[in-house]
């Protein structure tokens, strides 16, 4: 897609780009390294150089691997389970029945709803005594009494990665959609044929075709999963105790509400270096193309 | 064997009914909730629909809370948003389409990687930025916030748009004796016009519903965001849902009209961009 004539003029398209790209994403990304090597305390109104101090105490903060402990729990189920949920709604709604586009666009209502909003929905459903979810588990039995899954250490976790998972199914689905959508029908009218069953055209056809979708897919989850922040904060702040702090909030919270940037800036460095770390060996693996 | 796919069509119902009811059920739930009396809210009963519908909630959310201001503020916010990263990613997006540029390579990579930093470790920063130049509790510091995070996706949007319409119309208009502007203008955008639109929209969603930045960035109630608003709903007036579940359906309600009037233009937008990657 090539025309032959390259006017310098082109590359002053790229300076807007860069320039707010670089102003919030790669100066910040700078200077947060270089706070996370300071004790910068606002409270106590100090800046000093502490080379890898912070580092350290991160590696010896029980509150840090605990983070790391949600935040991994969090991610791996909300990938498996946005995989499993996203790809069998996908295939349902790739079946060429009646009302095939209004079932199509009633279930990415979901996804047009803000986070906040879905946060604060299902913090209502999931409320003490008078929370939906709890009615509906006693009207079909399962429990006696209301449940507080919010206040409960071993059930917050689950609760709101279930309520994350919300938003985020339809846009997986669709993703899986536009991918099966190009499968040649031709390929399964021909296994049709071949007497081939369900499970095996599965195997042999719909998977491979969806490859590429796949992996970019559980590459994108996992990124965006593992940087959650939004739907966890408002729903629970981290809370109970610290049964749902992801790294996001911990980060967050250090700088912000303990007023130890230094030392949140450390924690952020490691969190994003694990991630780096993810992402280059996941490319590394499956060769796919990165940007463009 | 006609029996054999009726009954398999029968399945593939049910199951799309069972998986929308569950999908939709929150979504009912809060707009029933925002229907409801006191009463009927704080019950054991289950009424999905509500046995004595009441707008009590949106009245007083409208008339006693800040609602109205968070969603101005959020709008106009995100309207500049939109207009602006529309304007800013475009020429680069064509330029990315139409030529082999040196360093395009890196230029993609450089969007991605942003992609993976985490907004929590780069918020701190950030602050700090603002506070420099007294942008804190300011649209303009959002403002540029936002246009940023929505550079990247949007460039790929838009660049895998334009690459789906052949250079050869743009080629055609040249030999017909237009220079490159006038073909850009007469002939691409209007082509292109689904594009423009899809990354309007992206952009726009992207901003109205962004969170942390905001909540970071502003603090004195005049300059707070819908989303920031909304979450402090839960501090600041004793948790009353019904005004709240009042206050997320209509911050919705428009989006989900929106949405489908325009879900043409969103599923093209979204989909160009993950095959092409």
């Amino acid at each position: 897609m090539s025309i032959t004539k390259k006017p310098l003029i082109l590359y002053t398209y790229f300076i807007l780009p860069l320039f707010f790209t670089v102003f919030i994403f790669l100066y910040p990304l700078l200077q947060a390294f270089y706070l996370s090597f300071t004790n910068t305390d606002l409270v106590l109104k100090h800046s000093d150089f502490i080379g890898i101090e912070n580092f350290i105490k991160v590696y010896k903060d029980p509150f840090f691997w605990s983070a790391l402990q949600n935040t991994l729990i969090w991610t791996i189920s909300r990938v498996i389970l946005l995989f499993i949920l996203g790809l069998s709604l996908a295939l349902l709604l790739n079946e060429k029945i009646k009302g095939q586009a209004l079932f199509r666009t009633l279930c990415l209502i979901p996804w047009a709803v803000m986070p906040v909003i879905a946060a604060l929905t299902w913090k209502w459903m999931y409320a003490p005594h008078y929370g939906v979810i709890s009615i509906i588990l006693m009207k079909a039995g399962l429990i006696t009494s209301p449940i507080s899954w919010l206040a409960e250490p071993s059930l917050a976790l689950p609760a709101v990665i279930i309520a994350s998972l919300w938003r985020d199914i339809p846009f997986v689905a669709l993703m899986f959609l536009s991918g099966l959508q190009s499968i040649p029908p031709e390929l399964i009218e021909a296994s049709l044929i071949d007497g081939a069953g369900i499970l095996q055209r599965f195997k042999s056809i719909t998977l491979p075709h969806l490859k590429e979708v796949i992996i970019v897919v559980l590459l994108w989850m996992t990124i965006w999963s593992f940087n959650g922040f939004d739907i966890v904060f408002i729903m629970t702040k981290g809370g109970p105790g610290n049964a749902t702090m992801l790294l996001g909030i911990y980060t967050w919270l250090m700088s912000f509400e303990w007023f130890t940037p230094g030392y949140a800036s450390a924690v952020g460095v490691v969190m994003t270096l694990l991630l780096l770390i993810y992402v280059i060996i996941f490319v590394k693996i499956t060769k796919i193309r990165v940007g463009g | 064997m006609k029996k054999n796919r009726w009954v398999r069509k029968f399945c593939i119902y049910i199951l799309l009914i069972m998986y929308i009811s569950i999908l939709l059920f929150p979504f009912i739930w809060m707009i029933s909730t925002s229907l409801k009396k006191p009463e009927d809210i704080y019950t054991l009963e289950l009424q999905i629909i509500p046995i004595r519908p009441t707008f009590e909630n949106y009245i007083y959310l409208l008339k006693e809370t800040p609602y109205i201001h968070y969603l101005m503020n959020s709008f106009m916010i995100a309207i500049l948003v939109a207009i602006v990263t529309t304007i800013v990613i475009s020429p680069a997006a064509y330029a990315l389409s139409r030529f082999h540029l040196k360093g395009s390579k890196y230029f993609s990579y450089w969007l991605t990687s942003t992609q993976i930093i985490s907004p929590s470790l780069i918020v701190i920063p950030v602050y700090f930025i603002m506070s420099l130049f007294g942008l804190l509790d300011t649209y303009l510091a959002l403002i540029v916030t936002h246009i940023a995070f929505c550079i990247p996706f949007t460039t790929w949007i838009f660049k895998a748009f334009l690459d789906s319409i052949p250079s050869e119309i743009e080629e055609a208009a040249l030999l017909d004796g237009c220079n490159r502007r006038q073909a850009l203008f007469k002939i691409i955008m209007p082509i292109a016009s689904p594009g423009v639109i899809a990354v309007l929209i992206f952009s726009f969603i992207v901003s109205w519903q962004e969170f942390i930045f905001a909540v970071t960035l502003t603090f004195r109630e005049p300059m707070r965001t819908l989303p920031v608003g909304m979450s402090l709903f839960l501090g600041e007036y004793r948790v009353m849902w019904g005004w709240i579940m009042a206050g997320a359906t209509l911050a919705i309600l428009p989006v989900i009209i929106v949405f489908l009037y325009l879900n043409k233009y969103i599923i093209m937008g979204l989909t160009a961009g993950a095959i092409k990657r």
